[in-house]
């Protein structure tokens, strides 16, 4: 068994469910302006010790009035008609700077919200405001930046993970059940796994990456975070639609053949194995509920990272070169060492990594020719001390980048808790079929408790 | 280049000839991160070979 929690823990969330706050909404027990108000209160009550929440959007008093109006009368947007969220502070939200979490940012206010934050908002979700992002999404955490790094909710000496810091926190702490996020490789699904939140990374392109700062072309996903699977589901179909991933929601596992790529991370020297626990027993739990678990053998990892590091760090200096040139004395120092860092990779290097990337994607496809959804581990640990990064950066195992570069949507769904801190299982489905990843998250969600655990702030 | 022909020296020429600076304090750190990036890009290349 996979140990419990350290902090007292609840089932019980601080803001209501998507569902909940719809049902109230739809039959006036309760107004969008006064659900806002909730998610403030929680926000003031929590953010001194979670540290997630950098700037309020002032449209939110607006538009959750708004919501009110509509409903009133008869005019339904939709599931996320007056549920507020939260919005990464590498996207542009209309009339907020995009810091970046960089003092070498500028502060001029975004002129128009990201695409897929309009999308949002078209829907009737409420945009309560910023949150917290490692600097530039590239390495963290950091002290001595503009705004000191998030804290894991489950443990505020322990790190969130990133670069979606504040997005996993932000959720996991009850600040918000929605969250926007990115994931060039992992930064969605790292955060989510150590903060015990659903993050989702869908295929490559399949949500619009205009207004989201852009790390890396060829890796970035922009995504969902939120409190359960049903919830991202509902928002990626709103920040993509035709995802149609809600509609697979309750399907169950009955009749799916999941690969449990095991090996692909059980013999790396890094895995706590209470994290190899923890992933025995979800694929017991999905085969309990009805699925047929078979083991499968994945690409080499070690290939797969190299070809993301490289393309990362070859790109990631040439879009960085400038700033680094002209104000690199705002740079904090992780990220000024691992930009420069790039400095030794050639043209040559970056055009090989990205010739391999079709090679790798089939290898993968291939696996999914013979199972419905591959099953692995998130992270091979749970969240690191802050301490462990006193001393600089620390490179934290995880099994993510692989499906930055090969752009197959993956999840990371709570999985049970390893030294008292969350640990995530990996969903990963076809290219466009986000629908089957949340069909088995959700199923897997539905067989085991661990999604309903909230830390108690 | 190579790991093994890799050294502070050189990465800090590298980054001077982009009129980028090696801060003192993060020679080591960004040495390490180089260095894992020429294994990197060595086992890239020998996957195309």
């Amino acid at each position: 068994m996979s140990s419990l929690p350290l902090r007292s823990m609840s089932t019980a969330s601080p803001v209501p469910s998507v569902a909940e706050a719809g049902e109230a909404l739809r039959s006036g027990r309760l107004a969008a302006v006064d659900l806002l108000r909730l998610h403030r209160d929680r926000i003031a009550a929590v953010d001194g010790q979670v540290r997630a929440f950098w700037a309020e959007d002032p449209r939110a008093e607006r538009l959750a009035a708004r919501a009110d109006e509509e409903l009133a009368a008869g005019h339904d947007r939709g599931p996320l008609h007056g549920i507020p969220f939260v919005v990464k502070d590498m996207v542009d939200v209309e009339g907020l700077p995009t810091t970046n979490g960089s003092r070498a940012m500028d502060r001029v206010p975004a002129a128009r919200d990201a695409e897929a934050v309009r999308r949002l908002i078209e829907a009737g979700a409420v945009p309560l405001g910023k949150v917290a992002t490692y600097e530039w999404g590239f390495v963290g955490p950091e002290q001595g930046l503009e705004f000191p790094p998030a804290a894991n909710p489950w443990n505020t000496a322990h790190i969130t993970g990133g670069s979606s810091s504040g997005s996993a926190a932000a959720v996991a702490a009850g600040m918000a059940r929605l969250a926007v996020g990115s994931d060039t490789g992992g930064s969605i699904r790292s955060p989510s796994a150590y903060c015990g939140v659903v993050g989702l990374k869908p295929t490559r392109g399949r949500v619009p990456g205009e207004g989201f700062f852009t790390l890396s072309p060829k890796l970035d996903h922009p995504g969902p975070l939120a409190a359960t699977v049903a919830e991202a589901a509902l928002m990626l179909d709103v920040m993509a639609p035709g995802a149609g991933a809600a509609s697979r929601i309750g399907a169950g596992a009955g009749g799916l053949t999941l690969g449990y790529a095991r090996d692909w991370f059980a013999r790396d020297p890094a895995l706590d194995p209470r994290v190899l626990a923890a992933m025995d027993e979800a694929a017991s739990a999905l085969s309990l509920a009805g699925a047929r678990i078979v083991e499968v053998q994945m690409p080499g990892y070690d290939l797969l990272e190299a070809v993301g590091a490289v393309m990362i760090h070859a790109e990631g200096l040439r879009l960085h070169e400038r700033s680094l040139r002209e104000w690199g004395d705002l740079w904090g120092r992780m990220a000024t060492q691992t930009v420069q860092a790039g400095v030794v990779l050639t043209d040559e290097d970056l055009a090989r990594a990205e010739a391999l990337v079709p090679r790798l994607s089939a290898e993968v496809d291939r696996v999914l020719d013979g199972c419905d959804a591959i099953l692995t581990a998130t992270t091979l640990s749970p969240a690191p001390p802050f301490a462990a990064f006193d001393k600089g950066a620390v490179w934290t195992p995880m099994r993510t980048l692989p499906f930055n570069v090969t752009g197959h949507p993956a999840m990371s769904a709570p999985a049970g808790f390893a030294g008292g801190l969350p640990v995530g299982l990996q969903v990963v489905g076809r290219h466009g079929d986000e629908g089957m990843v949340c069909r088995v998250g959700a199923a897997f969600e539905a067989a085991t408790d661990h999604g309903a655990q909230r830390p108690v702030l | 280049m190579t790991e093994a022909e890799l050294d502070e020296p050189k990465l800090r020429a590298m980054l001077e000839a982009r009129g980028l600076r090696l801060r003192p304090e993060d020679a080591a750190a960004t040495l390490a991160t180089a260095s894992f990036l020429l294994r990197a890009a060595e086992l890239v290349r020998k996957a195309r070979a």
